[in-house]
């Protein structure tokens, strides 16, 4: 109320002229927010986020009013300017106002934003911008941890999980360690009492080892199955047969005056047992006693009891809860044979092995070993490996296990030891060796380094033999709801989870907080729900999620937090769902706005645009040719629109043509069959060859496992590197059919300013020998090195070739100038100098493709490439740009141009594109259909996993998989061309193709 | 009784009025539970500049820290250690018998106690384990490989024989050590006087003989080649743990995995000098592992490695 006031002061003290001012002035926290709808509250409530005078990138000074509290599309062709202007316009401003309220301190370890070329922006509210980014490669993140609910699944178990006794899987009481004490206490005075803690060893440790670590924990006793034992002793132990070990830990009498020291000795137990503590009275003076403190303090058989658990003790990112084995990541790593022997053409002699692995040299004690081996088995070390007899192979890699060989040296060795010619030694193998080491590394915290990076080259991920994939010590496993662990329930596809959580019906000691967290779990996972998202687990790995699939779950935490009267940006949420998905997330989106935000959303998607409440288009065309608003308004005012290239597909007046005939290839065809990677059930697909084939299917279905993981990699395989670990499946037929694969995604062509199209494609070579092959260069004797900005003669020494310099402020954003010395050319002076037809190479590089197509016509090889980029829809990038300013769509585009610029009709390729529509307006998808069949029609194949109903009506040949997403996916639905398709009942992508196809 | 005597006695009766002072004022402290007598005033004579050593367990409370306190008994120095009754309970459980802490709680005793269950605790003390003893023995052996190295080193390259004797005394301590306990006995501080009583002969020729007279070629000869006579002879089950994991895992094992193996299962730092011995006496032997010298090294190297051969194949 008293800021109110004091902004009604203000209002009546200043002129509208200053109010504006005021207006525009950063706001900063909540002082600055009570002034800027203040200002506007008098006449009315600002309803508008207005943008005045944007500039960034290709925006002309544009000025937009966009409407609040709405659900916002703003589309236009790709390059058009619209992420300039809802990202790095208005989120931008947005997010730079909030940084501005941090104090100095806290600027100093935040990135700070540059302020963005706008005059003003007002009606802003906070902002939060969910874009198309994957999680990383983080193993402990999750979508639990991603979405913050496994927190509450932790929760839900430390309130209501019933634990198990880990012996006989009995209940097991759980009580607090004041509640165990006083339960102790409670026996009559001169009780003897002994705590036992259970003992965990590790995977595979030694008994050894475990007893060190017991005793350096201070217990010497230990009672193995039944036999009390003392670690001071030898001890003549079977390893193999020990089941149960408890160790001894503290012994007292029962009495008050000696509270203090076992309430210690609880605590000690409970530390060593991981929570479990087991309760022996040793002498009562009553049976009847002893009797019911063992029926109503611990379990029945064994006596054990749980310690108080919270949240944090099934936390697998809390060192104390995870797996020891593999520390919460739930996986191992063993070494790979295909991994280790990179050419199985060699032999041993011959360096079959990478070289870290094992290099044969006969002066060597390996050398000595591998020679006896080779005597012992009888096998030559210089036959190649692939011949070598499997059970000698296995020996090499995998040891002799207790067999013993006799040595020998080699006959080339330089010296002879004859002390041991004929002992014997065993033979564990090479993979084991370097297991060993790796498990070494691992225990000393060594292996993050260069070592860790080899080892992920010759070693595979698998399933955590200890854990078994739970992330979680065993401890934590035997505590159930409704017969589930916490591991089980986060395995559970939220559809299921769903129904589980219904089922759960909290009683006891923790059912009201119980009854809370099911109800907040169970609305999250309707969020998710909501979103298409029913095939996830909360298990599932977030760098396994597609970057469509992350910006959903951070939709729905975001709708979650209920928060209201914020700024919602997005961008591009349809990619990566099919259809039928969409139609949930546009209800999301709608979800977000009513409950009181404002959703701004970059989109090309048609449902989208229909649903939106307002629409602005930017272009019309793109780069240079955009940065305009077209039309903006309501979708009837975008159809009517005749400059609106979005409106012109809306209202049907320009469409994507079927094709009139489908073509039938070059009748050859790869078969894959028994493919069976994640929730692929051993299904075979078939590929016609010479074709434009769309993989098809909702989200989950296992589109990018059959391509990606199996079919691609194992062209690669078979084509490039021998290393390459397919994902699970019988057969490949026709591989010999394709002479290359080439998987084109939207990955940047380059990380630094430095890559630009014309270095990436290539033709940057040619344009350098034009310039050296000039007049005055020849005369000056240049070099083509001249005239690159990457080493040192012709660039600009000052700005070492950038063209700019950046100046580091700390706590306020970065500022970048232009180069004084170069004036932002990036060359000096004397290389400036050199010109072609008038041109310097700096004007060169910041020429169009487009200008740089016509400038070049009289260099028909150097035309052909750039033309090529101009026929992709890329002409308004200039050949100079830096790959660091391109969008992941016009990376893929220059990826294509770069292909079509080098076809070769000798070889077939294969060409694999995972949703190349992705940032694509149907303008630019008409576009790159056309260049994609260019390919096909030069005799290659196409291979899209795609969504677009636009693209797969396109295509000749269709397989579509699903029917739904995770377990319910996984088969082939129906593959043929569209029509086929469309005409298949079960088909969800025939569904939504069949009005596509009718159009014609 | 002579005047040393007498005078000895009297030192011994004025420390122990001290301390029964000491103790009856300790003995009304609630949070004490119990006190024992360590160090010399336990077990063995006292001189004027003696000190009591005193260890005071208290009952386990958080806002009871444990420390050292110097105390001042009638004029005497008390060096006083405080510890919970629980840490107590894992310092004698956990300590390594034949350890030095093991050996400092063992030869004390318990003046007073309130709580029955450390008496019990105490008793325990007295039981030496052969697994314990085993690894004590292991690491008292190499520790008298080093100096004993050093002593052959000076003998032959320098011809040094007061700076060779020097070596060989300080294989006197972990000798000693391995006598004592090889007669199962509990080690003393003091231990040489303790090892001399068992074995005089051969601690003659290594001590002193040494100490005692100017050191010849002929006693320094003398001194090491009994040294390594004593090992050699003892060398299967002073070394037991080390030959028998070789023995067991059958291939060769590099220094550096030997040394993280014995860490973790014994808590012995190094072992690479017991390898070296080892080897030269033909019970293991010495060979090679690949290795890199650094995480980003481009070559590999051979890394010094054992193994224990079996016997030869009829």
């Amino acid at each position: 109320m008293t800021a109110r006031k004091t902004t009604k002061k203000v209002v009546t003290a200043k002129t509208a002229k200053a109010s504006k001012r005021a207006a525009a002035t950063p706001v900063t926290g909540a002082s600055a927010r009570d002034i800027v709808p203040s200002v506007t509250a008098v006449a009315a409530p600002r309803t508008t986020i207005a943008v005045e005078g944007a500039r960034v990138h290709n925006l002309k000074n544009i000025s937009v009013e966009i409407p609040r509290d709405k659900l916002v599309v703003i589309t236009g062709l790709s390059g058009s300017g619209k992420s300039s202007l809802a990202f790095d316009t208005i989120y931008a401003e947005g997010q730079r106002r909030y940084m501005e309220s941090l104090s100095s301190y806290a600027k100093r370890f935040v990135a700070q934003v540059a302020k963005p070329d706008v005059d003003f922006v007002y009606g802003l509210s906070p902002v939060i911008s969910i874009e198309q980014k994957t999680t990383g490669n983080n193993p402990r993140s999750t979508v639990g941890t991603m979405t913050d609910i496994a927190s509450y699944l932790n929760l839900l178990f430390a309130t209501i999980a019933e634990p198990h006794c880990p012996r006989t899987g009995e209940t097991v009481p759980s009580r607090s360690s004041s509640q165990i004490l006083e339960s102790i206490l409670s026996l009559p005075e001169g009780t003897e009492v002994e705590l036992r803690a259970p003992i965990f060893p590790l995977y595979g440790e030694e008994l050894d080892v475990v007893f060190t670590e017991t005793r350096k924990k201070g217990c010497r006793r230990v009672i193995v199955d039944g036999k009390t034992v003392d670690l001071s002793h030898e001890l003549e132990l079977v390893e193999s047969t020990v089941r149960h070990m408890d160790a001894i830990v503290d012994r007292f009498t029962v009495s008050r005056k000696n509270e203090k020291a076992i309430k210690a000795a609880v605590a000690s137990t409970l530390l060593i047992g991981d929570g479990l503590l087991r309760i022996e009275i040793l002498k009562s003076g009553s049976q009847s006693i002893t009797k019911k403190f063992y029926e109503t303090a611990c379990s029945h058989t064994h006596h054990f009891v749980y310690s108080d658990i919270g949240p944090e003790f099934f936390q697998f990112n809390n060192p104390e809860a995870a797996c020891r084995t593999c520390g919460g990541l739930g996986v191992d790593k063993l070494t790979h044979p295909d991994l280790l022997v990179p050419d199985p053409q060699r032999s041993i002699v011959g360096g079959c092995f990478v070289r870290e692995a094992f290099r044969y040299n006969p002066d060597t004690w390996d050398g000595h070993i591998m020679h006896s081996l080779a005597r012992e088995l009888k096998f030559s070390l210089d036959t190649p490996w692939s011949e070598l007899p499997e059970k000698a192979r296995n020996a090499i890699l995998f040891g002799l296990d207790q067999r013993r060989i006799a040595i020998s040296t080699p006959p080339d060795a330089k010296v002879k030891r004859d002390e041991r010619e004929g002992h014997t030694v065993m033979f564990h193998g090479i993979a084991r060796r370097i297991e060993r080491n790796y498990r070494r590394y691992r225990q000393r915290g060594e292996a993050d380094s260069r070592m860790e990076a080899w080892l992920d080259k010759v070693m595979v991920e698998h399933t955590c033999p200890d854990c078994r994939g739970s992330r979680l010590r065993a401890t934590r496993l035997l505590f159930t709801v409704n017969g589930k662990t916490v591991h089980d329930v986060g395995q559970m596809n939220f559809g299921e989870l769903l129904v589980f959580l219904g089922t759960v019906k909290p009683t006891g000691r923790g059912a009201d907080a119980g009854r809370h967290v099911v109800k907040e779990i169970e609305s999250r996972v309707r969020l998710l729900l909501g979103i298409g998202l029913d095939y996830l687990n909360f298990n599932r790995r977030s760098g396994t999620l597609s970057g469509g699939e992350s910006q959903r779950i951070r939709l729905s935490t975001q709708i979650g937090s209920g928060l209201m009267g914020m700024l919602y940006v997005l961008d591009e949420p349809s990619i990566g769902l099919h259809p039928k998905d969409n139609v949930k997330m546009i209800s999301t989106l709608r979800q977000l706005r009513d409950i009181g935000n404002t959703v701004i959303v970059v989109e090309h998607d048609e449902d989208t645009i229909r649903s939106a409440d307002h629409i602005v288009e930017m272009g019309p065309g793109p780069g240079v040719h955009g940065g305009r608003v077209v039309v903006e308004g309501s979708i009837e005012r975008i159809m009517q629109c005749a400059e609106s290239p979005t409106g012109q597909f809306l209202s049907g007046k320009r469409a994507i043509a079927v094709p009139s005939t489908r073509r039938m290839g070059n009748g050859k065809k790869l078969s894959i069959r028994g493919a069976r990677e994640n929730n692929l059930k051993s299904i075979g697909v078939d590929l016609p060859l010479g074709t434009l084939i769309a993989v098809t299917g909702a989200s989950g279905s296992g589109k990018s496992t059959l391509i990606n993981d199996i079919l691609y990699k194992a062209l690669w395989k078979q084509l490039v590197d021998t290393r390459t670990l397919p994902g699970e499946f019988d057969t490949l037929h026709g591989g010999e059919f394709v002479q290359k694969v080439v998987n084109i995604d939207q990955s940047p062509i380059g990380r630094n300013s430095r890559s630009n199209p014309a270095t990436y494609i290539g033709f940057y070579d040619t344009i350098r020998d034009l310039f050296t092959d000039s007049l005055l260069s020849v005369e000056r004797g240049y070099k083509p090195g001249r005239f690159s900005f990457n080493v040192k003669g012709g660039r600009c020494e000052e700005c070492q070739g950038e063209g700019t310099i950046t100046t580091q402020l700390y706590f306020m954003p970065d500022v970048e100038v232009t180069c004084g010395a170069c004036k932002g050319a990036r060359f000096n002076n004397e290389t400036l100098e050199i010109t072609v037809r008038g041109k310097t190479i700096d004007d060169i590089l910041n020429m169009s493709v487009e200008e740089g197509a016509r400038f070049f016509s009289k260099e028909p090889a150097l035309q052909k490439k750039i033309a090529v980029l101009n026929e992709l829809g890329l002409g308004y990038l200039t050949l100079g740009q830096s790959a660091t300013t391109l969008s992941g769509g016009e990376a893929q585009r220059i990826k294509i141009a770069t292909e079509l610029s080098k076809l070769q009709q000798a070889r077939h390729t294969l060409y694999i594109l995972d949703e190349p529509t992705t940032g694509l307006h149907l303008a630019d998808v008409e576009r790159l259909l056309e260049s994609l069949n260019r390919l096909v029609n030069a005799g290659h194949t196409v291979l899209l996993i795609e969504h677009n109903v636009d693209v797969i009506k396109t295509a000749d040949y269709v397989i579509d998989l699903g029917p739904e997403g995770g377990h319910a996916g996984g088969t082939v639905v129906a593959q043929g061309t569209p029509e086929h398709i469309a005409n298949i009942r079960e088909s969800h992508t025939g569904r939504f193709l069949k009005p596509h196809l009718e159009k014609r | 009784m002579n005047t040393s005597e007498q005078s000895n006695a009297a030192l011994h009766a004025r420390f122990t009025r001290a301390l029964d002072e000491l103790i009856a004022e300790i003995r009304e402290d609630r949070s004490i539970l119990a006190a024992v007598l360590c160090g010399s005033l336990s077990h063995d004579a006292v001189w004027k500049h003696s000190d009591i050593d005193l260890g005071l367990i208290t009952i386990d409370d958080r806002k009871i820290e444990a420390g050292h306190i110097s105390l001042n008994a009638n004029g005497l120095n008390v060096h006083a250690f405080l510890v919970s009754r629980s840490e107590f309970r894992k310092m004698v459980d956990g300590s390594i018998r034949n350890s030095f802490m093991h050996s400092l709680l063992s030869k004390g005793r318990i003046l007073y106690t309130h709580d029955e269950s450390i008496t019990r605790l105490y008793d325990d003390l007295r039981v030496i384990g052969a697994r314990d003893n085993v690894i004590q023995l292991f690491r008292a052996a190499s520790n008298a490989l080093g100096p004993l190295y050093k002593a052959h080193k000076f003998f032959i390259t320098r011809d040094d024989l007061p700076y060779t004797s020097l070596w060989v005394l300080q294989t006197a301590t972990p000798l000693a050590q391995i006598e004592v306990m090889n007669a199962g006995l509990l080690v003393d501080r003091e231990v040489i006087p303790q090892a001399m009583a068992l074995n005089p002969d051969f601690f003659r020729i290594i001590y002193t003989d040494l100490l005692g007279q100017k050191p010849t070629r002929e006693s320094v000869a003398a001194a090491i080649g009994a040294i390594d006579a004593y090992l050699r002879d003892r060398a299967r089950p002073l070394f037991a743990p080390l030959l028998e994991y070789l023995r067991d895992v059958g291939e060769a094992r590099s220094v550096t995995e030997l040394d993280a193996h014995f860490k973790k299962s014994f808590g012995i730092e190094s072992s690479s000098a017991a390898c070296e011995y080892l080897a030269d006496l033909g019970l293991i032997q010495k060979v090679s592992t690949s290795v890199q010298l650094t995480r980003r090294s481009n070559v590999s190297v051979q890394e010094l490695a054992f193994v224990h051969v079996g016997e030869p194949v009829r």
